[in-house]
């Protein structure tokens, strides 16, 4: 992984700051770190063990559940757990605050103690330093998580746990750095494109201070005077260099960079959601989000994939299977599946981004290459997509918010030690009157983010021809939105198996 | 020629929607269940339980109640107490509120205290 990063302030001068704070005083509404308690926890070294430390917990039992608890899967804290509360909270903390489960990542904290022990030998490969293995990991997740069922198993999630830490130790206990955060972590992905429009980014306080510095312990760790290459503070293991850094890409927020600043110029500051996609500055340990396509791939995936996962729990697909499979004169569920994830994956956004493109570039007369442009305005998706996952987990999440009570109870039962009582089945959620509503406010939102992306984009793009940028790329984004709100209207229907036999 | 495909397939789905158990427990009782409509579809659906000994006698029970999960983690359950048609015979009504794979569990209660449970998968539960 690369460590060498450009210091701005060596070959004079910052970097472009996208959002104008070069000719401010840095001056952030809201610094999370100086809030009292909560700043002095965060910033104490040891805090993000001790928030990993009850996730760690709480997945041991979700795999020992998973495992021998019951087989029904509402009844199973590694289904209960994993497909309602999880992912539903991941995406409102992403939305409200910001990356703060990839903090508190259990994976994380048994690496650690690993590497105690285990020192990795290796960097990892200079071909594979890019997005395109989560990409197909988070697509094969989606497929798999339809194909398998994987909610209705209790047991597969169970394994699926086992499986990332097994991945986690064997990756990490081989490659030096944070190779399995940056280069294969398919949530740790999912976290950084969703974490581009949340409130909050790890930041450099005061860019003076950062002009001044010359040890840059933000990236390289603080390092025992008398031994250079003992590290007593790591610095950043994704390779991003504070004062450069814009945004959240790649960021786990594992405060690396603030307990080693020791300037004390690091902080979790505020801004405005989704500011980072609306320009296009060098970004240090990613380059410019334009030019590469592995993000932008990795950003349709997000986005179409929340059509594509919510589109798995509606009726119409299995409609859709059952025309192919009769079609087809296939009758496994595999490649009925394959063929409608290469639909809505590859076939569906090639065809709406292409065609935006190319209208934009014969229409507005954008001076930019075909290819370009389109990785260029892809991620103004974001927010849609992001609005989509929230709709989808946040349905799950509200609607069964109360499941864990009774499945918790139900556990201690199991292990003949009752003391929270009899199970409370009946205990299950907001209704989804209430429910829906909430809903339709994640997608509105995510279209009004996306639409105001696709804007600035315009505008810089050509002042004089703005709208005729903006058209067609708007017009993408609303149809993903009304597809989006036809999804959310459909009747619920979650099958295991939808091949008969 | 497709509408008699998907008639096929419809069927062929119904069939494998498990809708009549018969596991005989340790103490002889077997719990037969039948559930109507079948397709199964959202909206009211009947339970049928016969309870019997070993030599095929009706077992009464003190109570009976029936749960229907979906397969999905997360969604409401719906609960039934069954009455009693005739000696060994029960009748429970649930309320399939949504399509998709669901789970019936039957919770009975013999006299003496003892406790049986049989779980029955219910696939494919129409939305319309």
């Amino acid at each position: 992984m690369p460590a060498t990063i450009p210091n701005p302030s060596r070959s004079g001068g910052h970097f472009d700051d996208p959002f104008g704070r070069d000719d401010e005083p840095d001056n952030h509404g809201f610094d999370l770190l100086r809030v009292p308690l909560i700043g002095s926890f965060l910033s104490w070294r040891h805090s993000r063990t001790v928030l990993q430390i009850p996730v760690l917990l709480v997945s041991v039992a979700m795999i020992v559940h998973g495992l021998l608890g019951p087989s029904l899967a509402p009844k199973n804290l590694a289904t209960v757990l994993g497909w309602v509360h999880f992912r539903g909270a991941l995406v409102l903390v992403l939305l409200c605050a910001g990356n703060f489960f990839c903090l508190a990542c259990p994976f994380m904290l048994v690496r650690n103690a690993m590497r105690r022990f285990i020192q990795p030998r290796f960097n990892w490969p200079r071909p594979l330093r890019n997005k395109w293995i989560p990409v197909g990991l988070f697509a094969l997740i989606l497929f798999s998580y339809e194909l398998f069922s994987m909610w209705s198993s209790p047991w597969i999630t169970a394994w699926v746990i086992v499986g990332y830490f097994a991945a986690v130790l064997v990756i990490d206990g081989l490659f030096k750095h944070a190779a399995f955060c940056k280069f294969v972590c398919p949530i740790g992905q999912f976290n950084f494109i969703a974490a581009t429009v949340s409130p909050t980014e790890v930041a450099v306080r005061d860019h003076e201070v950062c002009d001044s510095c010359r040890t840059n312990d933000c990236i390289r760790g603080r390092r025992e005077p008398a031994a250079d290459l003992v590290i007593l503070q790591r610095g950043c293991e994704l390779a991003l260099f504070q004062p450069a850094k814009v945004g959240n890409m790649d960021c786990t927020f594992c405060l690396d960079c603030v307990h080693a600043c020791p300037h004390d110029n690091v902080g979790i500051l505020s801004r405005l959601p989704a500011s980072e996609l609306m320009t296009d500055p060098q970004r240090s340990g990613i380059g410019f989000f334009s030019r590469r396509k592995d993000i932008a791939a990795l950003t349709v995936v997000f986005c179409f994939g929340a059509l594509m996962n919510a589109f798995g729990m509606v009726s119409p697909v299995y409609a859709a299977e059952s025309w192919l499979s009769i079609k087809l004169h296939i009758h496994q569920e595999a490649p009925i599946l394959g063929l409608l994830f290469a639909f809505f994956l590859v076939v569906e956004p090639a065809v709406l981004l292409g065609l935006a493109g190319w209208v934009t570039l014969a229409w507005a007369g954008v001076r930019r290459a075909w290819l370009p442009l389109i990785v260029r305005y892809t991620y103004a998706l974001v927010p849609l997509g992001f609005g989509m996952w929230l709709a989808h987990y946040g349905y799950h999440f509200f609607t069964g918010l109360y499941t864990i009570v009774p499945v918790t109870q139900s556990a201690f039962v199991d292990l003949g030690w009752p003391i929270l009582g009899d199970p409370r089945w009946t205990l299950v959620g907001l209704p989804q009157a209430i429910v829906q509503p909430i809903e339709f406010g994640f997608l509105l939102l995510g279209l009004a983010g996306s639409l105001s992306i696709v804007w600035r984009l315009a505008e810089d793009d050509s002042e004089d021809h703005a709208l005729r940028v903006f058209t067609p790329w708007a017009t993408v984004c609303v149809l993903l939105f009304l597809a989006s709100l036809w999804l959310m209207t459909q009747p619920m229907d979650m099958r295991a198996t939808i091949m008969a036999g | 020629m497709v509408n008699a495909s998907l008639l096929l397939l419809a069927e062929a789905l119904a069939m494998t929607a498990c809708h009549r158990t018969r596991p005989i427990d340790d103490a002889g009782i077997s719990i037969q269940q039948r559930i109507t409509p079948q397709p199964p579809r959202v909206g009211p659906a009947s339970v049928a339980i016969q309870l019997s000994d070993a030599a095929a006698r009706p077992v009464e029970a003190v109570r009976i109640t029936v749960e229907a999960d979906m397969s999905h983690p997360g969604m409401s359950p719906v609960f039934a107490e069954a009455r009693k048609e005739k000696p060994g015979d029960y009748l429970a009504t649930l309320n399939l509120n949504m399509g998709g794979d669901w789970v019936v569990l039957t919770h009975v209660e013999l006299p003496g205290g003892k406790k049986l449970e049989r779980q029955m998968d219910l696939r494919g539960v129409a939305s319309r």
